[in-house]
């Protein structure tokens, strides 16, 4: 299974939100709440996004994920969670970076990593193409421009399986309420 | 002194998630009951998390709800605030370290207070979570406001917090019949994984029925109540507003219970504005959206 995009949270009903979000969105993801496991899910999956929900992490994980976000380059990683702790990831390497503050908003999260992952496909074609050698960083940094051109990801943002649509929403709940 | 003729009226806002700006819409639904001529008095019952106060840009206060705590004053009434608009008094939240676990004796004195507060309107800005320190101060409200946004995990928090006050309003009445039975039921019920035959409340009430019909009419009147009214916060779109529908439809086939009215305040950044400069926004900005959704509220309660 080629995962590609590696979730991690502490908080088991953010966590669960964002893999189900993303999962109905058709895409491959992996959640974890051990951060050496996402350092080592990083190098052996290499997914195109590592999302890392901050929420309800203790200081120390905080710094970890501070100091593992700064040292990768071989994906796009977004950080979750309330502005004062964001603020710590703020320093460094900014280039592959995205960050957005609480409250968590899966249809933002969504829209984002369909727009970062249709990117990275498009890139991934030009330099196949172009029979150049397809490292991941080139395809990452031409992101950095993404806003410049809307995607396709954005025409379609209604079909989103956001909280909006009453039977998801009461289907999620369910689910996360185990009433069913 | 005039004297107060109408009853007081309790009301309870609460926010379970945390976040979703139930302080700010407290602090602007007293503003608007003021402004309605109804006197009012908000107070700040977010134990040791209060801010109320800075919502309502006071910054510096005589007195707090802490004197009253520590018995400095005999009276809550002793404690309120001018706050410099006509109608309306203030409560500042108390501090001091262990507040947010209030004794009972101490939350009892408070409630029998806050009964004879001299006021049309006495407004509860309580804390988030589910604690029965918060579920208490909903319980004696004659009204209760809960907001949310459309956030799922703000969702869940509210349909946990109503679980939560549904079976502590259920337990307090069952104790009555002195039958382990039922207490016992109620335990069960809560945990709808080991005991999903009990997770409808109608499956429940049936179950209570076989063993005491009297209880069972009681659950009933009790679950009649509970009719919260639900304040969808922070909407962006037509399609947010939907989100209370799902809750609603939840709360009715597993709680048993239903709202009394679902009241929308859409996202507007005159909220950001005036918290940034310390003000109301029923006084920085009262021509905003904000601040019409709100008077709907002050409207709604005011009947």
């Amino acid at each position: 299974m080629s995962v590609q995009v590696i979730i991690y949270s502490s908080d088991r009903i953010r966590g669960g939100i964002l893999r189900e979000i993303l999962r109905r969105n058709k895409t491959e993801t992996l959640l974890l709440d051990n951060i050496m496991d996402v350092k080592s899910a990083i190098s052996s999956h290499k997914p195109d996004i590592a999302i890392f929900d901050t929420s309800n992490s203790l200081k120390n994980e905080i710094n970890s994920l501070k100091h593992l976000s700064s040292s990768i380059e071989e994906c796009f990683v977004m950080i979750l969670g309330d502005a004062l702790i964001i603020n710590v990831f703020h320093d460094g390497n900014l280039w592959n970076k995205l960050f957005l503050t609480d409250p968590l908003d899966p249809e933002i999260i969504i829209s984002k990593s369909r727009e970062i992952l249709s990117r990275i496909q498009e890139n991934r074609a030009t330099v196949k193409s172009s029979d150049h050698d397809s490292t991941t960083a080139p395809v990452i940094r031409n992101i950095e421009n993404m806003e410049e051109k809307p995607s396709v990801a954005d025409e379609d943002i209604d079909l989103v399986d956001h909280n909006l649509d009453i039977e998801h929403l009461e289907s999620d709940l369910r689910q996360y309420l185990k009433l069913d | 002194m005039v004297v107060n003729k109408n009853p007081v009226e309790i009301v309870a806002v609460i926010g379970p998630k945390g976040g979703v700006g139930k302080t700010s819409i407290s602090a602007n639904l007293a503003i608007s009951l003021a402004q309605l001529g109804k006197k009012v008095v908000a107070i700040d019952l977010d134990l040791g998390a209060s801010n109320l106060n800075t919502f309502l840009g006071i910054r510096s206060s005589k007195y707090t709800l802490d004197d009253f705590i520590l018995n400095k004053v005999g009276k809550l009434q002793e404690i309120v605030l001018e706050t410099g608009l006509e109608n309306m008094g203030f409560i500042c939240g108390g501090n001091i370290p262990g507040i947010a676990n209030l004794h009972y004796s101490k939350k009892m004195k408070l409630i029998r207070n806050l009964a004879m507060l001299d006021y049309d309107f006495v407004l509860l800005d309580l804390g988030a979570g589910a604690s029965y320190n918060v579920v208490d101060f909903v319980i004696i409200s004659q009204k209760s406001l809960l907001v949310t946004t459309p956030e799922i995990p703000s969702i869940l928090n509210t349909y946990s917090f109503l679980k939560t006050l549904v079976f502590r309003r259920l337990t307090m009445a069952l104790k009555e019949f002195h039958n382990q039975t039922l207490l016992d039921l109620l335990e069960q019920a809560r945990d709808v994984e080991k005991n999903p035959h009990l997770k409808r409340m109608d499956d429940l009430v049936q179950v209570i029925q076989k063993i005491d019909s009297s209880a069972s009419r009681l659950v009933k009147q009790i679950l009649l109540g509970i009719r919260p009214a639900m304040i969808l916060n922070r909407i962006r779109s037509g399609k947010d507003e939907k989100a209370c529908v799902a809750i609603e439809n939840l709360m009715r086939q597993y709680l048993g219970i239903e709202c009394s009215k679902i009241l929308h305040v859409h996202e507007d950044a005159s909220v950001g504005h005036a918290i940034a400069k310390m003000k109301p926004v029923m006084i920085n900005n009262p021509g905003s959206v904000f601040a019409n959704d709100i008077n709907e509220i002050a409207m709604f309660l005011t009947g």
